[in-house]
């Protein structure tokens, strides 16, 4: 219990920091913005109560916001709805035959189900960001191809880097 | 009272992510507001301090490009020198009194330590701050053109909202006509812009110079902003514009901050 919340904050300050200082400076253009640190909400232990999960997504959101120094309050609502999304998911992609206390990561569980999990909280994640981003309906076009073009980038490298951590 | 307790027990994690919805929503508001808030340039501080140790190493990769800029400017400015040397020379009576003109400006110069451009609301960090008299709502600018507006300060450091920042709002006007029209970036390409309020009967061509108005505190009167790049009547009178932009902000390195003399007088003014 208390390994995998020394893991979590420790987790949290990394990816903070790779965010801010190497992947929030790497810059590909507007189509191809690199948000790693989502990675942390999506794999936060299965056995943490929704309540810490839903608390932990918004800290994140809010200290990426507070170090990036744009606008604040833009990640953590993106951040808000994928930690609350990420039990719905998890309940879809995990069926009775798996075990229900892990997370599916790559190597452990099959590639087609990692996919899912990561691919739509990834995309729900940065459809509320460019939406407030945006901010106006009339954008609606502009904003959904950002959001495929950064989810298909963030997705990759997550499972990228997933494949580091996790190898067998 | 017991099934109002079951229910808030039994939906306690969706109202709890309504409340924090809400908390960053008010957030959102309150920052996109354009204000200054002593917390935030104590963060700038210490990020301005980390990002000039990186960028005086990654300063090297540019090296040649900016001196080729520099050379550039130089033998630009070089040029100037020489005519208005000609234009003394050959009639000493065309200066006469040079005390009290108020003067132009004063050019801060300063290094781009930390900058983004694939936001919507994109902003970059230079190392000049309240020491060397660096203000908020001064103009930023580089040897290419208009690049944004100074938002908060520091002491050593300054975060500028960038022309790339779809807040970012420029008074602008098409050189040969004298007509004006707010600028604005519309978050879709970084080396364009959009000129709105010009007259249907203005005439505008493409490859049109596009500078600065002068109509306000922030920047001098004709500094270069861009080219237009096509012009089409929408919504009734008025062009709308599509500006090339001069600057190309994903690469600028050194900018210069532009302090008006007579930026207090004209707020004032405008109050």
């Amino acid at each position: 219990m208390s390994n995998n919340w020394i893991q979590t904050v420790i987790s949290f300050i990394v990816l903070l920091l790779l965010q801010e200082f190497v992947f929030n400076n790497i810059e590909l253009g507007i189509y191809v913005n690199i948000y790693v640190y989502v990675m942390f909400i999506l794999l936060l232990p299965a056995t943490y109560p929704p309540l810490a999960v839903l608390l932990l997504s918004g800290a994140i959101g809010l200290s990426v916001d507070f170090f990036s120094g744009s606008i604040m309050g833009l990640n953590m609502a993106a951040c808000l709805v994928m930690g609350y999304a990420r039990a719905i998911v998890l309940k879809m992609v995990t069926t009775s035959s798996d075990t229900q206390q892990e997370i599916p990561v790559i190597h452990r569980t099959e590639i087609r189900k990692v996919l899912t999990y990561t691919a739509s909280l990834v995309f729900i994640y940065h459809f509320v960001l460019f939406s407030l981003e945006a901010f106006s309906i009339s954008k609606i076009l502009f904003i959904l191809i950002r959001t495929v073009t950064n989810s298909i980038t963030t997705t990759l490298l997550i499972i990228l880097f997933e494949s580091f951590l996790y190898r067998k | 009272m017991e099934s109002l307790y079951r229910f808030f027990l039994r939906y306690h994690v969706f109202l709890i992510f309504l409340l924090l919805e809400g908390i960053s929503f008010t957030l959102i508001y309150k920052s996109s507001n354009y204000q200054q808030s002593s917390m935030m340039s104590k963060i700038d501080a210490v990020k301005g301090f980390t990002y000039s140790i990186t960028s005086k190493w990654a300063g090297y990769f540019g090296l040649k490009k900016e001196n080729e800029a520099l050379a550039k400017e130089n033998s630009a400015l070089l040029n100037k020198i020489s005519m208005y040397e000609s234009v003394i020379f050959s009639d000493p009576t065309a200066i006469r009194d040079t005390l009290s003109h108020p003067g132009r400006c004063n050019y801060i110069f300063a290094e781009v330590i930390n900058n983004s451009t694939n936001r919507q609301h994109n902003t970059f960090i230079i190392n000049a701050g309240s020491k060397q008299r660096v203000e908020p709502e001064i103009g930023v600018i580089s040897e290419e053109g208009v690049v944004g507006v100074v938002h908060r300060v520091s002491s050593n450091y300054s975060t500028v909202m960038s022309l790339l920042n779809i807040d970012f709002k420029l008074s602008a006007k098409l050189k040969r006509t004298g007509y004006f029209g707010p600028l604005t970036w519309d978050g879709k390409n970084i080396r364009e812009a959009i000129m709105i309020e010009v007259p249907q009967h203005a005439e505008v061509l493409k490859g049109d110079t596009i500078v600065t108005s002068g109509y306000s505190a922030i920047f001098p009167e004709g500094i270069m902003v861009g080219t237009v790049k096509s012009a089409e009547v929408k919504k009734g009178n008025f062009y709308e514009i599509k500006v090339l932009l001069s600057a190309d902000l994903s690469r600028m390195h050194y900018v210069n901050v532009v302090d008006l003399p007579q930026r207090d007088e004209i707020k004032e003014h405008e109050r």
